[in-house]
């Protein structure tokens, strides 16, 4: 687990003026299934396009196994498996022909794992691919990025466009597949509950750059939710790391990250009635960080009366 | 590896050749059966019709429908060098009409060397030729290539034809140009502007230059020119192939 699967430096891409990627640095550990967190929009396709060699860096560079992507982009595409979002695949194509036809692209193919992955995914060999439904398609997909045993897979929101049910059963389909094979996976989603019971690291993207990284453990552990009424002068500016402040009557909550005993304590000097500390799923602290009001509170000095004015401002 | 690539166009494409074939003989057939037209003038339609029709149908298959059924993601994310599949896709799209041409002109050139002839008519004498006919696949090569190369980013099928317009058009213009300014050959001289767009589009112009001319000067430098344009015009496509994924 201490090698790094992925490694990305400073990676900037750029279409036209629109400046998508604004310096990404990411580390992926080997063996570990990697949460690619971030709105619409925010450049998870786009790193993961450029990750695969199918575009060209406008600055910094990434290395997949070590491979770098843009001078060793067929090595890389060898042993990597991809499955991208909403992926089409020709529907003309009998299941067993596209996967004989994908399968004569890499000298690594497994027809046995194939053969296995066919029954295990229930999927017949003489269906054609026009007629799968979305469920099926994905699995099709994923059996395609699993074929030729890549070390390090790629799925690019995976379920998008599929059912609560299909969902699921895709993700159960992840798991067993990959979390007992010592599969790096790399596994982009906006949505926040699909990710996080698979997951084991996670980074947010927003606005072309990390805005965090780590275990999800470990997140899950610092970053918490306080709830208090303040006394009227309480300095926030003590207090490192708020991510969002939120007025409810006369009490506040504030999500703060890298907690410890000491922010407790300071937050504890600020409450006139005691502290009410609360764990955050994975969905709301993705939400403190993306559109979490820090910026304007962490600076200065705050009352209870201006986080109203604030908020007020903000809605 | 090729292979692969190669049996997917084909399998796609495939239906589009015969259809081509079918039609061309069809309509050449048609044209020598009803007599309105002289069968010299049958080859002329033929070779417009099969060149210009056929070229700009296949290229409007050939790039075109990876984008619209979304699938150029899928076939790029395979460790294939994106030259070789453009190549492929490209060689697949050209026997598309190639080959119904190279058919076609088989066939009229069997009826000929054999006299075959309709009841109470002669034997036909059809002109056509195997400089004829590589001459006719070499117009229909540049207007193709020069349609799917150039068409815009992300074309739908239905921009790529209207691309070929376009191409259609500025060929002929630049043709005009070319003959107007830089040389006029021998047989121009004397014609009018729209004559010689005319000559032009008559398929048989260009069959004349590759023919032994008495222009060679002038021969040479279209050729050259011609080959610098296919060229370059190939290696825009590939760069637009390899970017627009």
């Amino acid at each position: 687990m201490s090698e790094s699967a992925i490694q990305i430096n400073d990676l900037r891409f750029s279409y036209g003026r629109n400046q998508v990627l604004r310096g990404v640095n990411l580390n992926v550990p080997e063996g570990s299934i990697f949460g690619f967190l971030g709105r619409n929009g925010t450049g998870k396709t786009t790193t993961i396009k450029l990750l695969l060699g199918l575009i060209q860096p406008s600055g910094g560079n990434c290395r997949v196994l070590g491979l770098d992507t843009v001078a060793q982009t067929m090595a890389v595409r060898r042993r990597v498996g991809y499955m991208a979002e909403d992926q089409q695949m020709y529907g003309w194509m009998r299941i067993e022909q596209i996967v004989k036809w994908v399968g004569s692209f890499y000298q690594e193919w497994d027809d046995k794992l194939i053969n296995s992955l066919l029954d295990g995914l229930e999927l017949s060999p003489k269906t054609k691919v026009k007629t799968l439904s979305k469920g099926q398609n994905s699995r099709l997909a994923l059996l395609l990025a699993l074929g030729h045993r890549p070390k390090i897979v790629i799925l690019d929101d995976p379920t998008l466009g599929l059912d609560p049910i299909a969902r699921k059963d895709f993700l159960r389909n992840v798991i067993d597949l990959l979390q007992t094979n010592g599969v790096t996976v790399f596994f982009s989603s906006h949505l926040l509950y699909e990710i996080e019971p698979v997951a084991d690291h996670i980074a947010i993207i927003d606005k072309g750059v990390i805005i965090k990284i780590g275990r999800t453990d470990w997140l899950r552990e610092t970053v918490k939710k306080f709830i208090l009424t303040p006394k009227s002068d309480s300095d926030y500016s003590r207090v490192d790391g708020i991510l969002d402040v939120v007025q409810a009557g006369d009490s506040i909550s504030l999500t703060i990250e890298n907690c410890d005993k000491e922010k407790n304590a300071i937050l504890k000097e600020f409450s006139t009635n005691g502290l009410q500390e609360l764990d955050l799923n994975l969905d709301e602290i993705f939400e403190a960080y993306v559109i979490g009001n820090r910026g304007t509170q962490n600076q200065r000095k705050l009352t209870a009366d201006n986080v109203n004015v604030e908020n007020a401002t903000n809605d | 590896m090729i292979k692969s690539i190669l049996w997917k166009e084909w399998r796609e494409q495939q239906w589009k050749l015969a259809f081509g074939t079918v039609m061309l003989l069809f309509f050449t057939g048609s044209l020598l059966a009803s007599r309105i037209v002289s069968d010299n003038e049958v080859v002329l339609i033929v070779w417009l019709f099969g060149g210009f029709l056929l070229a700009l149908y296949s290229a409007m298959g050939v790039f075109a429908p990876e984008h619209s059924n979304k699938t150029t993601t899928f076939l790029a994310s395979k460790p294939l060098e994106a030259w070789k599949v453009f190549a492929c896709k490209w060689f697949v799209g050209w026997l598309n009409f190639a080959v119904p041409l190279m058919i076609c002109s088989l066939v009229l050139g069997f009826t000929t060397i054999r006299g075959i002839k309709y009841p109470g008519t002669g034997p036909r004498i059809m002109g056509m030729d195997i400089s004829g006919t590589l001459g006719a696949i070499a117009l229909s090569t540049m207007f193709y290539t020069l349609t799917c190369c150039l068409a815009p980013c992300k074309s739908s099928e239905a921009f790529v034809g209207f691309t070929g317009l376009i191409v259609f058009f500025a060929m002929i213009i630049h043709i005009t140009i070319f003959s107007e300014i830089i040389i006029t050959p021998s047989y121009l001289t004397g014609l009018t502007l729209f004559q010689q767009m005319i000559l032009f589009i008559n398929p048989l112009f260009w069959i004349h230059l590759i023919k032994p001319l008495h222009d060679t000067v002038y021969v040479s430098v279209l050729i050259l020119e011609q080959a610098t344009v296919f060229s370059m015009v190939l290696w825009f496509g590939l760069r637009k192939w390899q970017r627009n994924i």
